[in-house]
């Protein structure tokens, strides 16, 4: 347990390395600080709620996947936030599908127009006769590690500048680096990012995962969770840990109890 | 370097640039043509992501003490000051103490390499990465050098606006953001071979690459269907895996 709570300690130390400097450790600090000044809990819900905020955006939906590939909605915002994804549920096609899929934003300016009638014959009507006019979808992915999709919705149609959509990409990497953390320290309240380089810069990080996928006969978002869980629990940069694994001074043996 | 070569190279890349290519791998070829023609031994593209900082997406040569030289830049180095700047960075001495960048100094003399320039990649008045090459002797580059070099960053770009899947994203960004997550699932491939086929990654990169070519499919979708471990990649793990290791 002692280990355990130096590895928490360890986690908002590396927050606090991000920095002023990173545009990351910045959009942090502003929601830390919102966070505060409202007297709410720091957690992706309200991070989600902040970039919607941020964006003017009529509604939100966070849809994750775990492990086994099953899509579930973990938070929504608005009255569209809840409609859309039940619409894109109904008729197959959407948003969520798109970003998770192709793992690219899903971006369109106008669900009115043509271009996107073409891109969801079904989705993009309905969409548009429930009240959203333009829809963000923002894929949550490592690689092929799929995490999730964070989908912004507007009632208006919206060509964003360059500036806000760079913006909304910090906020969909700060709810992955979130989200990531979550799997991590599972079981503790830890709500932030567990990455000690956000975003994952290190190639090695993602050879790893490709190597400890074939040592442990496992998928790689399982190979990505293990190689995380092991820097966390060693108190060790997962940049470190990895280029161990790339190196082969380390191998992931099966769990005989877990698998 | 014989300025004919050059043109037929730059003509050669232009036409790879139809139909299914694959941006990974032909930012690898371009790496690769830069280290035959101009003065360089070592050649790697950085792109910037969302975060506004940078990535590494291809490398002439993908064995990892050769890829770190350039994953350094991600913080410093010419790469790095070539992208926040918009102009080329040079460095005729990598051995001279004085030299900037202590890190990747340390790191390119280890390795051999003894001078470093790099040209900026931009478009539509934004800065979007760098491609940085090594030499192997001291000196400034050539200035017909440093100009190819230029020419070759202008492919690149081109490369990056045609690539097919990230065609359809009319904003920069999101086409940068793609490009990187294909980068991503190529790393995680070879990672993947390395360990079935007990191989090095550098290797294992030559041996997806071989195997995407041999078949005339994409890097980026072998790769992605490697790590998932689909049935249609099978036979490169039952020795059916052919091409050169480069």
């Amino acid at each position: 347990m002692i280990a355990e709570r130096e590895a928490l300690n360890r986690v908002s130390t590396i927050r606090d390395e991000w920095g002023e400097n990173s545009p990351l450790g910045r959009l942090w600090a502003m929601v830390t600080a919102l966070a505060e000044e409202r007297g709410r809990e720091l957690s992706v819900e309200f991070v989600c709620a902040v970039a919607a905020e941020r964006f003017g955006t009529a509604g939100f939906c966070l849809v994750v996947t775990g492990t086994t590939g099953v899509a579930k909605l973990r938070s929504t915002g608005g009255e569209l936030g809840r409609r859309i994804p039940e619409i894109e549920a109904t008729v197959g096609e959407g948003p969520v599908g798109d970003a998770l899929d192709l793992a690219c934003p899903a971006v369109v300016p106008d669900l009115d127009a043509a271009q996107a009638l073409r891109k969801w014959p079904l989705f993009a009507p309905l969409a548009v006769e429930a009240g959203a006019r333009a829809c963000f979808g923002f894929p949550l992915v490592v690689g092929v590690v799929r995490v999730g999709v964070l989908v912004l919705l507007h009632g208006t149609p919206i060509a964003p500048e360059p500036a806000v959509l760079r913006e909304a990409l910090l906020f969909a990497d700060l709810v992955l680096a979130m989200l990531l953390g979550e799997q991590v320290a599972a079981g503790s309240t830890v709500p932030g990012p567990a990455e000690d380089e956000f975003p994952l810069a290190s190639p090695a990080v993602h050879q790893a995962t490709g190597m400890v996928a074939v040592q442990l006969n496992t998928d790689p978002d399982t190979a990505f969770a293990r190689l995380r869980a092991r820097a966390f629990a060693d108190g060790r940069r997962l940049s470190d840990v990895a280029a161990d694994v790339v190196a082969r001074r380390m191998r992931f043996v099966p769990d005989p109890y877990i698998g | 370097m014989r300025a004919d070569r050059v043109v037929d190279t730059l003509v050669e890349l232009a036409d790879t640039l139809t139909g299914d290519f694959d941006l990974i791998d032909f930012l690898h070829l371009l790496t690769g043509r830069c280290v035959e023609l101009l003065d360089a031994d070592a050649a790697g593209v950085l792109m910037a992501h969302s975060h506004g900082g940078l990535q590494v997406v291809a490398s002439a040569d993908e064995t990892p003490e050769v890829v770190d030289l350039f994953q350094i830049q991600v913080e410093e180095g010419p790469g790095f000051e070539a992208w926040l700047g918009g102009e080329p960075v040079s460095h005729p001495d990598l051995a001279d103490g004085d030299a900037p960048w202590p890190r990747l100094r340390e790191m390119a003399v280890t390795a051999g390499y003894a001078a470093v320039y790099a040209v900026p990649m931009r478009l539509r008045e934004q800065n979007i990465g760098a491609l940085c090459l090594f030499k192997s002797t001291t000196g400034e580059p050539g200035e017909d050098s440093v100009r190819a070099a230029k020419a070759m960053v202008d492919v690149a770009t081109i490369g990056l606006i045609q690539a097919r899947v990230v065609r359809q994203h009319e904003d920069l960004i999101e086409q940068l953001q793609t490009a990187l997550t294909s980068r991503i699932v190529v790393e995680q491939a070879k990672g993947f071979v390395a360990e079935r086929l007990g191989v090095d990654v550098g290797a294992a990169f030559g041996l997806l690459r071989g195997y995407a070519r041999a078949r005339s499919r994409r890097l980026t979708e072998v790769a992605g269907e490697v790590v998932t471990r689909s049935a249609n990649v099978q036979d490169l793990f039952d020795g059916g895996a052919t091409g050169s290791a480069r």
